[in-house]
């Protein structure tokens, strides 16, 4: 004999008989958000409390089968032995489940997202990701306009002369603006890529993290891809050659000859950084500042 | 000029300047999703379905028609981003149809809600096209699968997410992005790949290379089951009773 189903359509739970009937339902939940909340995540609560009263209400002597993997993880932490189908009998059990309103499942998925995204956009790397962009955008206009303005600032032109005491305050807004988020970024660096954050400076190294995508997927460059990050290929040139690693040297100087073997040098040991603060998370940043401390000399001593 | 008349469907093709314009009769309010142009024509909002920025776009500028999302279906759209195509197929389906969007980046997703917002029949899913099983209970059988997923293992999520969500019969409209898959080979050796394997599941119906607009991509139709062949002496129905995704008439 065929066994019943248990399915989750929306925020319903169904029980599905042999003969394709729905025994029983239970909402999850008593809103969409809610119910949005414990199937996100981990059917915290309300998804396990419709789980229990779908079982006291079930029909005895039934034995169970699910096309979802989640129920199945759900009850079998219940002790409720449900089995998981495989994908074509579950697929053809659901075919046998009511049909939704679109206006229900629109409201459904509609709470459902919000909630999910909400969430996703709280995890601090995703905010390091949202943080990096920002600054960079907010730099670069900000440089734009200051370089537009200083040329009729300094030349006096009289027809804008009247205006340049708003422009002057409204710079300044703009720079205070640009400083937070600057602040910003480089405390949530500090705190989530330390040892590269030593290395390259946390507004570079959060900038390298939005351009990978990611912390994990900034780990697994090699220093060469770590390298060219960011660079684009510029039109009659050769390659790309200048990635964000690029904008990290200014602040060391180093004799211009031999500025891209440096940044081949800090691309090695930024990648080197970023592995141990996904990984292992030990402050090995000492010994890769000294390495780098070594190497900066070594190139000023070649040049000189 | 020839406008559409009341008993043309959602997709509108007419010649501009020598070349084919495709626009799709727009759902949402306010009718534009991505900034394209919208022109009003017999009581509906005509969107413009800019074949640069859309695969199955440039698809339909260049002949395609079989399969399409038709009206009243559902389908379920995986590697949606921010719903540029994934509008269109909404407004083909119309109000009584629904699109179910799946992206698994934020950022793009974010860009999709807002869209979804204001479409009555987008509805978007954050989750990995890779795990079915994290979206099934908000996925029905669906009438139609498309998929635009830039990743080398793209077609192995076309079959997992076919075998999941497909309906008997149902169709698939399989973006494939060639240089996802490797450039040792060429574009056409990995269409035939892709074609040959999808042939397990699927009947492929046809494909397009949609050069010059998307470079290196191709779009593979097909239809789920194997083609209706009448067998002599067969007294049996050739599929077995209860394949997934078979739909109750």
């Amino acid at each position: 004999m065929a066994d019943a189903v248990l399915l989750r359509g929306g925020r319903r739970l169904f029980l599905i008989s042999p003969h394709g009937e729905v025994v029983r339902q239970e909402a999850i939940g008593k809103d969409a958000e809610e119910a949005a909340r414990s199937i996100g995540f981990g059917w915290a609560g309300a998804g396990d409390e419709a789980i229990v009263r779908l079982r006291a209400n079930a029909p005895p002597g039934l034995s169970l089968t699910t096309a979802d993997p989640e129920i199945h993880v759900r009850t079998a932490a219940m002790g409720w032995p449900v089995t998981l189908l495989p994908v074509d009998a579950g697929a053809a059990a659901r075919a046998s489940m009511p049909s939704r309103p679109i206006a229900h499942e629109r409201a459904w998925l509609l709470a459902r997202a919000r909630v999910e995204m909400l969430e996703a956009a709280a995890d601090p790397e995703e905010q390091l990701i949202a943080l990096a962009r920002e600054e960079e955008r907010t730099e670069r206009s900000l440089d734009r306009e200051v370089g537009a303005a200083s040329a009729w600032i300094s030349e006096g032109a009289p027809t804008l002369a009247e205006h340049a005491t708003s422009w002057t305050s409204f710079r300044e807004a703009f720079a205070r603006h640009h400083a937070l988020l600057r602040g910003r970024v480089e405390d949530v660096a500090r705190e989530l890529v330390p040892n590269l954050s030593e290395i390259v400076g946390p507004r570079i190294a959060a900038r390298l993290v939005a351009a990978a995508n990611g912390r994990a997927a900034l780990a697994r460059m090699t220093a060469g891809r770590l390298q060219l990050l960011g660079a684009r290929r510029r039109p009659g040139a050769h390659g790309p050659r200048f990635g964000i690693i690029f904008g990290a040297l200014r602040g060391f100087d180093p004799p211009p000859a031999r500025a891209a073997a440096f940044a081949r040098s800090l691309a090695a040991l930024a990648a080197i950084a970023v592995k141990a603060d996904v990984s292992t998370q030990r402050w090995i940043a000492p010994e890769l500042v000294r390495r780098r401390t070594l190497r900066l000399a070594r190139l000023r001593r070649e040049h000189a | 000029m020839t406008g559409p008349s009341e008993s043309t469907g959602p997709l509108w093709l007419r010649e501009e300047e020598g070349r084919q314009v495709a626009f799709t009769a727009g759902l949402g309010t306010p009718p534009a999703v991505y900034g394209e142009r919208v022109i009003g024509r017999g009581g509906r909002q005509w969107r413009r379905w800019d074949p640069t920025r859309s695969k199955l776009g440039a698809a339909v500028v260049k002949g395609w028609d079989d399969p399409l999302p038709r009206v009243g279906e559902r389908w379920l759209y995986l590697g949606a981003a921010t719903g540029t195509t994934a509008s269109h197929v909404a407004d083909l389906v119309g109000p009584s149809g629904a699109v179910y969007a799946v992206e698994r980046s934020l950022r793009p997703f974010t860009r999709l809600l807002a869209n979804a917002e204001h479409y009555p029949n987008l509805l978007p899913i954050l989750a990995d096209a890779r795990t079915p099983g994290r979206f099934v209970g908000d996925v029905p059988i669906v009438d139609g699968l498309y998929l635009d997923i830039a990743q080398p293992d793209q077609l192995e999520i076309a079959l997992t997410n076919a075998a999941w969500f497909l309906r008997d019969r149902g169709a698939l409209l399989f973006a494939v992005k060639t240089a996802s898959m490797g450039r040792e080979r060429s574009p056409q050796h990995h269409l035939q790949d892709v074609v040959q394997r999808l042939e397990s599941m699927f009947e492929v119906r046809s494909s397009l290379s949609l050069e010059p607009m998307h470079r290196r991509h191709f779009l593979v139709g097909a239809r789920r089951g194997a083609p209706a062949r009448p067998r002599s002496g067969a007294l049996t129905p050739r599929r077995p009773v209860g394949r997934p995704g078979r739909r109750p008439r």
